[in-house]
């Protein structure tokens, strides 16, 4: 039973939390959210210099959070891809720094992984196998989880993430950033009807559409020039009947393809992570639907939907309880295949 | 300004210094006494992979328990680089709840050549910075009270700004022009911190942050 130091800096979020095993003892969540909103989207350089200034505080009130002292502690863990290098790099390099001072294993834990394990964070008698489906501002993928480490990618956007085209349709329409959340409470008062939106499927070449493949761009540019016409044709967008017409349709097309996939794979289980699990209209359908073909859909608490570290300690505590350890030389990817997992390990 | 209350300089005399600003890795472990061993690794982009296991390397015979301060390159530099020297020294600094003495690279090079120099003459010095603007300072050597005098602080501006302001100077200025690897400077680093020591300061880690000079966003 592990307790697992772990420090998530892989985009606009300097979190650190403690966890045992698949319990939190403390997380600390640091946003930078209103620091990039007069930018309308996360500046990289500006994210790496914010995770400088608030790591180091935050790593202190996780350890007094919980109450612990670094003797209680197994292991540093740090998000170590995919993400913003330069963000990347502060958050991994004072995991080693923690590790070789205090003389711990360090472990890099892929972000993905660590969405998916914030299932757990509420589930934890969870167990593989299970598809997960992982929606965020950077991903949209269904992956079927076989075992610790052990991830097949069977469906993704082909072009925006969900998460992604949340936010490009708040910007077009004024809305602010970040999109998502500002869509979802304007949608609760609108209409999802009111505006028929296409839905984007990805043809095959023997015919027909992928099952689990997603797109989003052309969703996004209905929109836009939905949104065109409107200001053409109306004193004022009807914002909150936009909201919920664009909304519905994406909940629509994640549903379709993640009960699609339980189905065919045979599996009872689907865990939702990433910032979109949060989304009410998402969760609404999807639940719907699971209850329709009997399946189980779990959501990650709210509070760990969004970037946060407790959800990489709980991840590093599984590979740690199976004797993987990172080596100290370990390097950051802005990219990785969730298939290569293991390669960040040595196996001890 | 919190003290060192852990350790005293006469029970752990060793401190030990950074230098990530630009390509090459310097570490340096002094003795109050002024003995110094240091080593320079040209690490290229790896530096952020190799740094642990070189510090680790490095470090014996003395531990970590050894150390009364910590130093490191505070910039100007390579963003990235720096900022890997810094994350680490502060990391560093919060554990071993030690002083942390951010040093301006261009102050390392000046402290340097000091050493040379005639004790009245100040010392520019300037580095290429992002956009075809540089970054400059000016100091003066206090040899008596072993210090640096910041005439103008680091600063990033024009070439043409910058020989500008150089023309206005009223006394004559020794001008180095910084450029590449300046890892071996980690002495440098090393020994103003130790004057600082010396002269009683004790700066927290909290206050230690990179110098960049240049926001990332052109407003």
């Amino acid at each position: 039973m592990a307790t697992i130091l772990a420090i998530e800096t892989s985009c606009d979020e300097t979190a650190v939390a403690i966890v045992h095993d698949r319990h939190i003892l403390s997380s600390i969540v640091s946003s930078q959210i209103a620091t990039h909103q007069p930018y309308g989207g996360v500046v990289p350089e500006v994210a790496s210099r914010q995770h400088v200034e608030l790591l180091n505080p935050a790593i202190a009130q996780a350890l007094s959070s919980a109450g612990l002292a670094w003797s209680d502690i197994d292991a540093v863990a740090a998000t170590c891809t995919p993400g913003l290098v330069g963000a990347l790099l502060v958050g991994v390099t004072a995991a080693k720094t923690l590790a070789i001072v205090h003389q711990k294993p360090f472990l890099g834990v892929h972000h993905l992984e660590g969405h998916i394990y914030a299932a757990y964070l509420s589930s934890s008698d969870l167990e593989p196998p299970f598809v997960c489906l992982l929606v965020s501002g950077g991903h949209t993928s269904l992956i079927l989880v076989k075992a610790c480490g052990d991830y097949e990618t069977v469906g993704q956007t082909r072009d925006d993430a969900a998460g992604e085209a949340f936010d490009k349709v708040a910007r077009l329409m004024h809305l602010g950033y970040p999109g998502g959340p500002i869509l979802d409470r304007l949608a609760k008062k609108g209409n999802p009807k009111a505006f028929p939106l296409p839905e984007g499927q990805i043809s095959l070449p023997e015919g027909g559409f992928h099952r689990y493949d997603s797109s989003f761009s052309g969703l996004k540019t209905a929109v836009l020039r939905l949104t065109q016409k409107l200001q053409q044709d109306l004193p004022s967008l009807p914002v909150e009947d936009l909201a919920a017409s664009f909304q519905e349709t994406v909940a629509k097309a994640l549903t379709k393809r993640a009960i699609a996939c339980a189905l065919d794979y045979g599996l009872d289980t689907i865990a939702v992570g990433g910032g979109v699990a949060a989304n009410s209209g998402l969760r609404q359908h999807l639940q719907a639907a699971a209850t329709k073909h009997n399946l189980r859909v779990l959501f990650p608490p709210l509070e760990f939907c969004t970037d946060n570290a407790a959800m990489i300690a709980c991840a590093a505590a599984e590979h740690f309880n199976q004797g993987r350890r990172s080596p100290l030389t370990l390097g950051v990817l802005s990219r990785m295949p969730m298939s290569n997992v293991m390669q960040l390990y040595n196996s001890q | 300004m919190p003290l060192a209350t852990r350790h005293s300089p006469l029970v752990t005399p060793y401190s030990l210094a950074l230098h990530t600003s630009t390509p090459e890795l310097g570490l340096a472990i002094a003795h109050s006494n002024g003995e110094c061993r240091h080593q320079v690794w040209d690490l290229g982009r790896d530096t952020s992979m190799l740094l642990h296991a070189y510090l680790v390397d490095f470090l014996p015979p003395q531990t970590w328990q050894d150390l009364a301060f910590l130093a490191v390159a505070k910039g100007p530099g390579g963003f990235t680089g720096t900022r890997i020297g810094v994350v680490t020294a502060r990391t560093l600094a919060q554990q071993l709840d030690i002083p942390l003495f951010g040093i301006s690279t261009l102050a390392a090079i000046a402290w340097d050549a000091a050493k040379t120099l005639n004790n009245s003459m100040n010392i520019a010095v300037q580095m290429p910075a992002q956009r075809g603007e540089v970054f400059g300072a000016i100091y003066q050597s206090d040899r008596q009270q072993n210090q640096l005098i910041e005439i103008l602080p680091d600063a990033v501006m024009t070439l043409e700004a910058w020989e500008n302001l150089l023309k206005k100077q009223d006394l004559s200025y020794h001008l180095i022009s910084a450029e590449g690897s300046l890892g071996r400077y980690v002495t440098s680093i090393s020994e103003i911190a130790q004057a600082s020591w010396n002269h009683g300061s004790r700066p927290h880690w909290s206050e230690v942050l990179p110098f960049y000079g240049q926001h990332p966003v052109k407003l």
